[in-house]
């Protein structure tokens, strides 16, 4: 009997946590109206920052540092007032100039935030997890409810400051000048500006006091759990959101209310449904999916939340830049708006710079980094199409990509190797049946998981989709006896072509190259149709788009089909040029990563991915000559972030962004 | 011009019964009956906030309709959506300008010609000599149509963002009538316009009207509706107030009285 209340007791501890950052997120959305990506990276840098605080002497960047040792109560109070400095400072950086441009531009420069963040966090504390110094509330007595049932002293504790927490928000903006503000800004800013509301600094304080709420959860969450790591913010920033919009995002006490509930579902599907600890997260995403669909209001939320911001990126303004960035600029768009690359055979003047290059680069290392380039710019060509060409914000791509890889390597390990006890080797032709037929399996998976994202947009539209990526991430880690789980499928034969093993970096380049071709045709003849000007319609002004007789629901689907069969292509190469996938290979910061490289290319440009990937992969090298890059490797990541931010807020069109390709076939 | 149809249409091209608009207790269009015959320009007119546009958008497919039912020539639907309703050759632009970002008046305008494509999948992949032509055939008629609406050649490969207010109102005719419409609705075509832009832009409508496609449009200058209109529908709090020629719609005392009222 004991079990069901100590499974609700455990469910109102991590409720208690989650609901504290579900407030901190959902006073923060109520004001903006936008999704801060950077919000597990607060949650991981209060924890992070508390515990370093309380330490006598702690390691940063790899340098022995003399530390306060300050108590809990001192270290977590200043580690929140930091973290609020910083919230306030990246909103002032990233998010503040972009509060008119497209919604997609915020979102991705607070995807590229939380990636600056989580490297710099790596680089300064270690990959690894650490222990949290000390149990500050271990003499707390402990509260025995029933025989069997004790409340530990932690976790009263941590109940109570959650629950202070909260009800000291809910006053603050019901009760004080500058709480009234933020509702005020909340309806309508234009009209709260125009009574003389500062709206701007109203933001920002929203934005200090979310991050420092997130900070507390963090700190509490790192203290119960007694770890902190780099990464210890990304589920429960999900979870947070996930109970915001459970409660109605926007609404303190729903946020509350959602915090709770989630909790509970957790912690009672975790321990009554079959193998509930493995899927607990699952069961999370499942709910978010089903609520965006069905209740994006939530349970106490208003119905008009979330309401579309027409506009992509590339039509955004951006911000003026100084002299110097306006230099740096106009010297980019030269160079990509040079005479030659104007002319109608550029594209084979490239091809052939691209054969020079296979058939000259004598390293094998070199080449191997190239093909690693074409995979790269190849995935980024598939997401383009749907968030570059479509306007669809996708962070579910890598699990098309992850199909793909696994059709052909379930086909060539799980059944001809083990269960006919064949040799792969002698089936080689069927890689290139599995190359069309893998895509086409990615891309019928990319049409059933876009069919429930068509009724949501924007930031939502990639909270959506980031969930169905991370349900099949973990079921293609738990599912051991199809996907050998974590361990990866190894022993997946090299490509050949009759007899002709391709098992050299060169001669995969050139698969890689051909298929690259091949691909990059395949998209240019449709973006460049009616299909394609249907797309950039659709992006653009999709009522408008409708009234000319464009189906939206068709060609939402086209575009998700269209990326996902390009995944899946990608991902059937990708696994017999690696011989080896693992679900590792397709995580969530391989998705940004590639989304990233299409906004540094270019969105909706056909060069912008190749020239994102082949920018990115080459710094990749060279920068390993630099020193402290060479110490900290995660700084390179930061650096991308911070490039990705800089680029968002004063060219969104990225770097070929002026060499945009028509829409006519010409 | 070659380009647009010229076939008799069916008497009527636009045809409304009881149609009725109701956002939450709101009563924005009530049992609004309309003909909008072939071969004929069809003005709403009346005071702010009579249910001009929102009448213009339930028989669009914008706003679904609490009531009521829409015919586009003599076909019908229970529940349309605005791509169908374009399927079903009605075209429309919009009162705040609607145009696609990025993309220039040639591309614009050819986004209008959507549903005339035929090229399937395969075919734009092989991108065959079908495939090819159609778009080329398309391209023609969309410099055809650009010239059409008034718009200098200089402009085809302009960011249509980048165009004057007024030419952005002409591409986005150009576009409505690149779908080869039997209806063209027109939400204030003539609004922020200067003297002769609206001359300019009224006899469009007529040449238009002239090559066999019905026009519906709201429009607040009465000099123009009476210049063009054959057929006025004065709305009045969402009813239908009268209908009637423009000179007997205009001379109608309950007419003066419903804008009078409005100004008081």
């Amino acid at each position: 009997m004991a079990y069901f209340e100590q499974l609700v007791l455990n469910g109102l501890l991590m409720g208690a946590i989650y609901a504290l950052a579900a407030v901190a997120y959902t006073l923060v959305y109520g004001v903006v109206k936008m999704v801060n990506f950077a919000f597990g990276e607060l949650f991981m840098l209060g924890a992070f920052l508390t515990a370093t605080l309380m330490m006598d002497q702690v390691t940063l960047f790899g340098h022995a540092m003399a530390m306060p040792g300050m108590g809990f109560g001192t270290a977590a109070a200043l580690a929140m007032a930091m973290v609020a400095a910083l919230g306030g400072l990246i909103d002032r950086i990233a998010y503040k100039p972009l509060r008119s441009a497209p919604r997609l531009a915020p979102l991705i420069t607070s995807i590229a935030v939380s990636v600056v963040l989580q490297s710099l966090a790596q680089a300064a504390w270690g990959p690894g997890s650490q222990l949290f110094p000390g149990q500050p509330f271990e003499h707390v007595p402990a509260i025995a409810l029933g025989p069997d049932l004790v409340i530990e002293g932690t976790e009263w504790v941590v109940m109570l400051a959650a629950v202070l927490a909260m009800v000291g928000v809910h006053l603050f903006v019901h009760r004080t000048v500058l709480g009234g503000a933020m509702r005020a800004a909340a309806v309508d800013p234009m009209a709260a500006s125009l009574v003389g509301v500062p709206v701007n600094r109203v933001v920002g304080a929203a934005f200090m006091i979310g991050s420092a709420l997130a900070a507390l959860a963090g700190l509490l969450y790192a203290q119960t759990f007694q770890f902190t790591s780099a990464t210890m913010g990304f589920l429960p920033g999900l979870k947070a959101l996930t109970a915001a919009v459970l409660g109605g995002i926007g609404s303190v006490p729903g946020a509350a209310l959602g915090g709770l509930l989630l909790g509970l579902i957790e912690s009672l599907a975790a321990g009554y449904l079959p193998e509930g600890a493995v899927y607990q997260d699952v069961v999370s995403f499942v709910l978010l999916i089903l609520l965006l669909v069905f209740r994006p209001q939530g349970l106490l939320g208003k119905k008009e939340m979330n309401s579309a911001a027409p506009g992509s990126l590339t039509s955004g303004r951006g911000v003026r830049p100084g002299r110097t960035m306006a230099a740096v600029l106009a010297g980019i768009d030269r160079l990509f708006t040079a005479a030659w690359l104007q002319k109608p055979n550029a594209k084979l003047i490239v091809l052939a710079a691209a054969v020079v290059l296979g058939l000259a680069v004598p390293s094998d290392y070199w080449l191997g980094i190239f093909v690693m380039v074409l995979i790269y710019g190849l995935l980024a060509t598939g997401l383009n199409v749907v968030v570059g060409f479509a306007g669809l914000l996708d962070l579910g791509f890598v699990a098309f990509w992850a199909i793909g890889a696994y059709f052909t390597s379930i086909l060539f390990i799980d059944i001809i190797q083990q269960a006919w006890g064949l040799d792969p080797s002698a089936w080689w032709w069927l890689l290139y049946v599995n190359l069309l037929a893998g895509g086409l399996v990615a891309g019928l998976a990319a049409m059933l998981i876009g069919y429930p994202t068509l009724r949501v947009r924007g930031d939502y539209l990639a909270i959506m989709t980031l969930g169905f990526g991370e349900i099949i991430r973990i079921v293609a880690t738990n599912w051991v006896g199809f996907t050998n789980g974590p361990m990866g499928l190894r022993g997946i034969p090299s490509p050949q072509l009759f007899g002709w093993v391709l098992d050299t970096p060169r001669s995969q380049y050139f698969f890689a190259l051909a298929l690259a071709v091949i691909i990059v045709l395949f998209v240019s003849r449709l973006t460049r149709s009616y299909v394609g000007r249907a797309w950039v319609a659709l992006r653009e002004n999709e009522e408008a788009a409708e009234a000319m007789g464009i189906s939206g629901t068709r060609y939402k689907l086209m575009a998700y089909a269209c990326s996902g069969f390009v995944g899946g292509v990608v991902g059937v190469f990708f696994a017999h040029f690696m011989r080896y996938i693992s679900p590792a290979n397709f995580t969530l910061f391989e998705n940004i990563l590639i989304l990233l490289l299409v906004v540094l290319g270019g969105l909706g440009t056909l060069a912008g991915p190749f020239l994102g990937a082949a920018v990115w992969l080459l710094f990749l090298q060279l920068s390993m000559h630099i020193p402290l890059v060479t110490e900290f490797p995660e700084l390179r990541f930061a650096l991308l972030g911070i490039l990705l931010i800089a680029l968002v807020l004063y060219r969104p069109d990225g770097l070929a962004g002026k060499a945009r390709s028509r829409l006519t076939m010409g | 011009m070659n380009t647009l149809p010229t076939t008799a249409m069916p008497d009527i091209a636009l045809k409304a019964r009881g149609l009725g608009v109701v956002f939450g207790g709101l009563t924005a269009v009530d049992a609004l009956d309309l003909d909008v015959m072939g071969h004929s320009i069809h003005a709403i007119i009346g005071p702010n906030g009579a249910g001009k546009t929102t009448a213009v958008n339930a028989l669009s497919g914008f706003q679904p309709p609490t009531r009521g039912q829409v015919w586009i020539g003599n076909v019908t639907r229970d529940r349309w959506t605005s791509h169908q309703m374009a399927q079903a050759g009605l075209a429309r632009t919009f009162q705040n300008i609607r145009l696609f970002g990025g993309m220039t008046v040639l591309e614009t305008v050819l986004v209008g010609a959507h549903k005339l494509f035929r090229g399937s999948l395969p075919a734009l992949l092989w991108r065959c000599a079908t495939a090819r032509a159609e778009e080329q055939r398309q391209e023609e008629r969309a410099r055809e149509l650009i010239r059409f609406v008034g718009l200098p050649d200089a402009t085809v490969g302009q960011p249509a963002q980048s165009l004057s207010y007024g030419n952005q109102r002409r591409v986005e005719i150009a576009r409505a009538l690149m779908s080869e419409p039997a209806v063209l609705v027109l939400d204030e075509p003539l609004a922020g316009m200067n003297v002769s832009e609206k001359a300019e832009v009224s006899e469009l409508i007529r040449v238009i009207r002239r090559q066999g496609v019905a026009v519906l449009m709201i429009e607040h200058d009465m000099d123009v509706i009476r210049s063009l209109a054959e057929r006025v529908t004065v709305m009045h709090q969402g009813r239908k107030l009268t209908e009637g020629s423009a000179t007997d719609v205009l001379s109608d005392p309950r007419v003066q009285d419903a804008y009078l009222g409005k100004m008081q």
